[in-house]
């Protein structure tokens, strides 16, 4: 069995860079950075591979969004997407709604 | 490549346990979407019996198949994507595995299903899993279509990083299953490596001191403790598993204060190291991921998911799937018509006259046929339902009204339970389960019954086809009828009355937030045509056994209100007028005389009749509508079941009419009723709960009488209200139709 590399993924994204998942261009790939504490989906968020270092891809900057993580098309409504916080490069003039 | 089994590389340990007589019992586990499913119908063949889990209505399906001469239970667990349930399918897996159910009784091996194409996070349930030191092996199911991508899995070193049993399986064409077989039959031996936690030595000293709190009060296993523990730590404050484990309670909270002053971010390592576990194993079993390509799931969601275009999509989507159940439904309708027009007549010219002949061919064989014909059209619309979930499009669906649901305060996930009420109200109300708040799941459960159900539809279709022409309505497009149209329509009022009621229920008596909105979107895949036609005959079964004996009952209790007491002279007056017939009339015009006054003779039997007596007692109240007392005899027999309206409406005019009155049943109503009065029975029962079922089920899903009470009590008093504006305010419009 083997045992898990150090971890290399993590810890990518510059502080103070990071934006809001919704603040971010649609088709961009993105780098998570944290999620808020409050979200009460955070658990499952987690699970479905939203940590930190994750790459997501924002497939559809609608309502809801549309992201994919860990191969899976996730939608989730906007109030979620802003509690995730993610390394991106684009900025976005129009948010979702 | 195909149908190999791969072994851990790692010894495999016995545990020493002689081998069990009983049958070895299998779980299933995986993510939804994951194959489940169709590999439980492969393995088990139609060896199956659907239940519910003791206590809870998620539904159950236990399985049994043979092998080497030895029985095995399979149990189809529902779909999860972790063992920190969130809903009360996902509770169910936790509790099974756990063994923390006492009535739930506990897998010797679990299996856990994992899709190819989306192995990563699929793989994070494996590992959990393993975690428990159960006998485990993995299914890796679509190992084809990602091979096709070039992205295939190599299951021997899949199986040399997770250290337990990989065998692929392509259960559609029955390729590995009978490998499975062969390892599951072995796999009570084998017991897994555990797997390594790489977590913080603060965050592992809190797990530890917390199993062991645990292991004070109740007895598990090490490696259930374990994750039992971790569990409780990661879970909300009202989590299942506290409340199984109150004794724990304190400690949790205390070590999650000491945590969060600890260790910052404490909650996300247990993901993360998996995750970086997961991302090691596949950087071996498969090629290096491309980054992300547009898949040709993608490519159709970018129309199908348009907030436009994908509307448009599904309203057309809708329209042909109403459209189809008038229409290719009825060459089987009218065989199954035919068939027990026949069996009617075969009984009634072979027995003698009384009250038995009349139960079997009225009560009995008139009855339930009369049900039992709208049969295809109901397997029809389940066919349908299944094919749109087991197809993908049933998320995105869920996608698309997400926004109009919340609207109306419901869970974008309300759009499920919503679509399943088309159905039946019953599996809808279940299906509810899935949101996890209880004010969503609430306003959901109360609505779902005002979506018209498919018990509804024998009332719609028999008035509809009374009233409304069978024209096309548009001379070059076939198919499209007005009877099709007024159906549409029917439909998409009983959703806006849904959606409304839902609006009105958030802004009053469950006021609050609704719930985020968080849902997969499978790939889209061609549905397996086993798996869509084991589960469309499985609830087609179910209705009809429920249906059937509820129809039965609701029968013969309604032949006798209709048959007793029986009159056994005929009123003077008529029996003078029979005879001034018989002496003044002869030939033609005799019998149709003599056919009228014995319609006559029968009114007056049935007008005296038990029946006829609750009808009559009624009918002030059901006047103001247009009703008369025939329908409140079919109101009465509806509450039994909504369809039982039809039978009933067959008894009453069945009874009410001469021997030689060859009319069918849609032109006796067609004769009797007014137009405005054929609507208005539709939008009576659009809004009315006719269904004791739905209360029952739903004080069971909500352990509520209160709810269940206002749930019935809120749609009739709609209905009625709703019925006896549109009468009067139509009837003084166009009088001509009243």
């Amino acid at each position: 069995m083997f045992k898990p590399a150090a971890d290399t993924d993590t810890k990518t994204s510059p502080p103070g860079l990071s934006k809001q998942l919704v603040d971010c261009c649609q088709g961009e790939s993105v780098t998570v950075v944290s999620l808020d504490p409050s979200l009460s989906l955070g658990q499952r968020l987690r699970e479905l591979g939203l940590i930190e270092g994750s790459q997501v891809v924002l497939l559809k900057l609608s309502d809801p969004l549309l992201i994919m993580v860990k191969e899976s098309r996730i939608a989730l409504d906007p109030k979620t997407a802003k509690g995730i916080k993610v390394f991106c490069r684009c900025i976005n003039d129009q948010p979702a709604s | 490549m195909l149908s190999t089994i791969n072994l851990p590389v790692t010894p495999i340990q016995s545990n020493g346990k002689a081998k069990p007589t009983r049958p070895l019992r299998i779980a299933l586990v995986g993510n939804p979407n994951s194959g489940k499913t169709t590999l439980f119908n492969a393995l088990t063949g139609l060896n199956f019996k659907v239940g519910n889990y003791p206590g809870v209505t998620v539904e159950q399906r236990e399985g049994e198949y043979t092998y080497q001469n030895r029985t095995f239970t399979l149990i189809d667990l529902p779909g999860t994507y972790s063992l920190s349930a969130t809903s009360d399918d996902e509770r169910i897996v936790s509790n099974l595995l756990f063994g923390l159910a006492p009535s739930l009784v506990p897998a010797d091996v679990v299996v856990v299903v994992v899709d190819s194409s989306i192995l990563e996070r699929h793989l994070f349930l494996a590992t959990q899993v393993i975690d428990l030191g159960l006998p485990t092996l993995v299914a890796l199911t679509m190992n084809d279509e990602a091979s096709a991508k070039g992205r295939g899995v190599d299951a021997d070193k899949l199986s040399q990083g997770l250290g337990v049993p990989v065998v692929e399986v392509v259960a559609t064409k029955a390729r590995g299953v009978d490998d499975l077989r062969q390892v599951i039959a072995r796999s009570e031996f084998y017991l897994p490596p555990p797997l390594e936690w790489l977590l913080p030595a603060n965050l592992k000293a809190a797990i530890a001191s917390l199993a062991d709190t645990i292991s004070q009060q109740r007895g598990f296993s090490p490696g259930i403790l374990k994750q039992l523990a971790l569990q409780l730590l990661l879970g909300q404050a009202d989590d299942h598993l506290a409340g199984q484990l109150p004794g724990a309670a304190k400690s949790v909270a205390a070590l999650r204060t000491s945590l969060d002053e600890q260790i910052e971010n404490w909650r996300e390592a247990d993901a993360a190291w998996r995750y970086r576990l997961i991302h090691d194993v596949c950087k071996r079993a498969r090629v290096k991921s491309p980054g992300y390509i547009p898949t040709k799931s993608d490519k159709v969601d970018k129309v199908l998911t348009h907030p436009v275009w994908g509307l448009v999509f599904f309203v057309l989507v809708m329209a042909v799937v109403f459209q189809s159940i008038f229409t290719w439904a009825t060459p089987s309708m009218e065989a199954i018509r035919g068939f027990f027009d026949w069996l009617g007549n075969a009984v009634s010219s072979s027995m003698p006259e009384g009250p038995l002949k009349g139960l079997l061919v009225d009560g009995i064989i008139g009855g339930v046929g009369g049900v039992l014909v709208f049969l295809p059209q109901i397997l029809l619309l389940f066919l349908f339902i299944v094919i749109l979930e087991d197809s993908g499009y049933m998320a995105r669906a869920a996608f698309l009204t997400n926004r109009h649901m919340r609207r109306a305060g419901l869970h974008g996930k309300a759009f499920m339970p919503m679509l399943s009420g088309f159905a039946c109200a019953i599996p809808a109300i279940m299906a509810a389960r899935t949101i996890s708040d209880t004010k969503d799941r609430l306003a959901t459960m109360l609505v779902v019954p005002l979506v018209s159900c498919s018990a509804r539809l024998p009332v719609y279709a028999l008035v509809i086809a009374a009233f409304i022409p069978a024209d096309q309505v548009f001379r070059n497009i076939p198919g499209f009828t007005f009877q099709g149209l007024v159906l549409w329509g029917t439909y998409l009022f009983s959703l806006a009355a849904a959606i409304t009621a839902a609006y009105i229920l958030r802004k009053t008596l469950l006021k609050g937030e609704t719930q985020p909105f968080l849902l997969e979107l499978p790939p889209y895949r061609i549905p397996y045509w086993r798996t869509v036609l084991t589960t469309m005959w499985e609830r087609g079964r179910l209705f009809l056994t429920q249906a059937g004996t509820i129809i039965l009952a609701a029968n013969i209790i309604l032949w006798f209100l209709l048959a007793f007491p029986s009159q056994s002279s005929i009123r003077p007056e008529l029996q003078a007028q029979m005879d001034e017939a018989q002496a003044e009339l002869s030939g033609e015009a005799l019998e149709t005389r003599l056919g009228e006054l014995d319609s006559l003779v029968a009114a007056e039997a049935m007008g005296n009749s038990y029946a006829g007596r609750m009808g009559k007692w009624m009918e002030p109240a059901l006047k103001p509508l247009g009703f008369d007392w025939k329908i409140g005899i079919g109101l009465i027999g509806s509450l039994a079941a909504r369809e039982v309206f039809v039978s009933t409406m067959a008894v009453v005019y069945g009874v009410g009419n001469s021997d030689e009155d060859n009319l069918s049943l849609v032109e006796r109503i067609a004769n009797d009723f007014s137009l405005l009065v054929g609507l208005n029975i539709i939008l009576f029962f659009v809004l009315a709960c006719q269904c004791l079922a739905t209360v029952a089920v739903f004080k069971r899903e909500a352990n509520s009488w209160k709810w269940a009470l206002f749930m019935f009590s809120y749609m009739t008093v709609a209905a009625y209200l709703a019925s006896f504006v549109f009468y009067q305010v139509a009837s003084r419009i166009w009088p001509e139709y009243a």
